[in-house]
């Protein structure tokens, strides 16, 4: 039988002591991987949430809301301004419109100048939209016959933006994007626009009287973007006749300077003239409340680490003091001081890896209920969503698509191959230092004096 | 052979130093039988455990061959006492949750010896003090007194030592199983030329060896 055999034999020679342990260390390392989980899907969570606020400053004329009018379109020389602000490396201007169906007789109004178009909205008008679209009743009657939705056009310099468009993604599906920095009559549409009034690229629509032409279908997997239709910039100032723009997304460096930069836009155009958001200003209290939990569990996670490696190294001292007469005896046969740490190595080695397998155990069964209950105690988060929508002056109907309230409560728990490792070094290094340490202190001593006591 | 020289050991009780064994000076021939007598706390054990390298003395020198054991490290005391002694105690000192056999295998495990060969050199040796059959693979607490020292003497066997250093053997036997097992080390003695030195207080015992040492108050008397 081999010093390790021994030692592992030795983790079993009292039962309940054993399993005592073994009960307790598996409590501290269920908490301890209950605590690292969490900490992983909260700093997951965490750099999704940063990476979605994205490092953009949405700028809108001060006193506007979508189409509920209200303020001035922003100037060419507040473009410049946000431009030339420190940090901003590039910014993006688009300007939103109203088209109703030309044969629709709508309160949505158009333009000034006319904005009709050939096309139907692809979004159904609902009980909401018959009321408002001049039905009767509180929730609308039946709708005017022609009755259709007003489709929202948007010229801009970068038409394919994620950020003017609202929505967290944009794909081409055919075709290509508008050239936004020219004055043609081309025009990517959204799927379920082009799917709804047979349009593919190359196929042409009337809006303002003027014939686009389709060079592009996106999706943005978004029911009311999907819906829109994309311009250069220059066409649609010029046929919708708004002298500026409704909004200005300007890009910084990195998202650390977000809010600073936001700032001094802010201050450079002053409050009278625009109002600057970003999405971090959105996301502070969930981002608060995910570091919040990250720093319980955290906190937590130590805890029980050292608690573990407390208990182990009390035990395993317990256990090295109560045999010194054997080691004595070990001793006096031959064994090396070494060989007497080996032992009660293996002995701690066994006793924290059935700790630590019942642990995992533990721990993967506990892992999302924990969490939970953290989240429970420690959010704060607003009950309606938290950002997202379309930015404020750039149209009517908000497309909810970032984060809420759901961004914690759908916080979850993973074991991953890495995991597993870090509790495996863990173990090995609770082990190895709760029992070297005292079994070294004893094996030094000489054996006469252990064995005197007879 | 073993030479003691002028070896003196202290201990330090509280505040003042206590000298267990003072000025000892003998000599044991290779194949003897010895036996170091004296009362309760005259030094007797203390003397068997720097003759053993459990210990070191104080001052003076102890010489095992051409091994000068008083003076070495801790790593040549571990090696002399594998290879060099075989002890036998008076409460046995077996390791409680290992069977028979594995107790006698346990030094030759530390010596490196292969494990086919520890096993069969165990149940060799067991069958030779007489713990034989299923009693090989019991635990020291289901075998008698008399048998758990016959596992001890096995023990002290396992790698074929120069010296047995037995400390009161006999202390917790009954009369007859004592003297079986004293019959069993002067035996050894004779029949493998090996040198044993027991420790005890009964002089009936004590006259049956080749020399005897009696210590008082840790002088050597006669």
């Amino acid at each position: 039988m081999s010093t390790v055999a021994r030692g592992v034999k030795n983790a079993y020679r009292n039962t309940v002591r054993t399993v005592s342990i073994v009960l307790i260390l598996a409590i501290s390392f269920a908490l301890a991987l209950v605590m690292l989980l969490s900490v992983q899907a909260v700093n997951t969570r965490t750099a999704s949430v940063s990476a979605a606020v994205g490092t953009t400053i949405t700028v809108t004329p001060a006193g506007s809301q979508g189409f509920n009018g209200g303020g001035n379109p922003l100037t060419t020389a507040d473009i410049t301004k946000i431009s030339s602000t420190k940090n901003v490396v590039s910014v993006a201007s688009s300007v939103s419109d109203r088209l109703s169906n030309s044969s629709s007789t709508s309160p949505f109004g158009g333009s000034a100048t006319g904005g009709k178009t050939n096309l139907k909205s692809s979004i159904s008008p609902g009980s909401l939209g018959r009321r408002f679209g001049g039905g009767n009743g509180a929730n609308g009657g039946a709708p005017p016959a022609n009755f259709s939705l007003p489709i929202t056009i948007t010229g801009s310099t970068q038409p394919l933006s994620a950020t003017i468009l609202a929505a967290q993604s944009v794909t081409l599906t055919s075709g290509k994007s508008v050239d936004g920095s020219s004055s043609t009559y081309t025009a990517d549409i959204g799927k379920s626009l082009a799917t709804k009034n047979t349009l593919k690229v190359g196929s042409t629509f009337t809006a303002y009287s003027k014939t686009f032409t389709v060079v592009g279908i996106f999706d943005t997997k978004s029911t009311f973007s999907n819906s829109e239709i994309v311009v250069p910039l220059k066409t649609l100032q010029t046929l919708s006749g708004i002298n500026g723009v409704t909004t200005v997304i300007a890009n910084v460096s990195t998202i650390n300077v977000l809010s600073t930069t936001a700032t001094s836009i802010q201050s450079n155009l002053g409050t009278n003239v625009a109002s600057v958001t970003t999405g971090q200003t959105n996301n502070a209290s969930i981002i608060s409340s995910l570091n919040s939990i990250k720093t319980i569990a955290l906190y937590s996670l130590i805890g029980a680490l050292v608690a573990g490696s407390t208990i182990l190294f009390l035990s395993m001292l317990m256990i090295v003091r109560e045999r010194r007469r054997e080691i004595g005896i070990l001793k006096a046969f031959g064994s090396s001081n070494g060989g007497v740490v080996r032992l009660f190595v293996a002995e701690a080695m066994t006793l924290t890896g059935m700790g630590a397998a019942a642990g995992v155990i533990l721990g993967i069964l506990l892992s999302n209920p924990v969490l939970k209950v953290l989240v429970n105690n420690s959010s704060t988060t607003p009950t309606t969503g938290g950002f997202g929508g379309r930015p404020p002056g750039g149209g009517g109907f908000g497309n909810p698509v970032g984060f809420g309230s759901s961004t914690l409560s759908s916080l979850h728990a993973a074991v991953g191959i890495n995991v597993l490792i870090f509790g495996v070094i863990a173990a090995i290094i609770i082990a190895f230092v709760g029992s070297a340490i005292p079994s070294y202190i004893i094996a030094k001593v000489r054996p006469a004096e252990v064995l005197r006591g007879e | 052979m073993i030479e003691v020289k002028n070896i003196t050991k202290e201990f330090q009780t509280g505040n003042s130093p206590v000298t267990a064994v003072d000025d000892v000076s003998f000599s044991i021939e290779d194949g003897q039988f010895a036996s170091i007598v004296g009362t309760s706390g005259s030094g007797k054990s203390t003397l068997l455990s720097m003759l053993g390298g459990l210990d070191k003395p104080s001052s003076g020198s102890v010489r095992v061959d051409d091994q000068v054991i008083s003076s070495g490290s801790d790593r040549d005391l571990i090696s002399y006492r594998r290879n060099k002694i075989g002890f036998v105690f008076q409460a046995f000192n077996l390791i409680p949750n290992l069977k028979a056999v594995e107790n006698v295998m346990l030094p030759m495990e530390f010596a490196g010896v292969p494990k086919a060969e520890r096993r069969s050199r165990a149940v060799e040796l067991l069958d030779q003090v007489g713990v034989t059959g299923e009693k090989q693979n019991r635990r020291p607490s289901r075998l008698s007194g008399g048998e758990q020292q016959r596992v001890a003497i096995a023990r002290a066997l396992a790698n074929k030592p120069r010296v047995i250093l037995a400390d009161e053997p006999t202390g917790n036997l009954d009369t007859k199983t004592g003297k079986v097992i004293f019959s069993m080390l002067k035996d050894l003695s004779r029949s493998a030329n090996t040198t044993v030195i027991i420790v005890t207080h009964d002089m009936n015992y004590a006259e049956k060896t080749d020399v005897t040492f009696r210590l008082e108050d840790g002088h050597l008397v006669a």
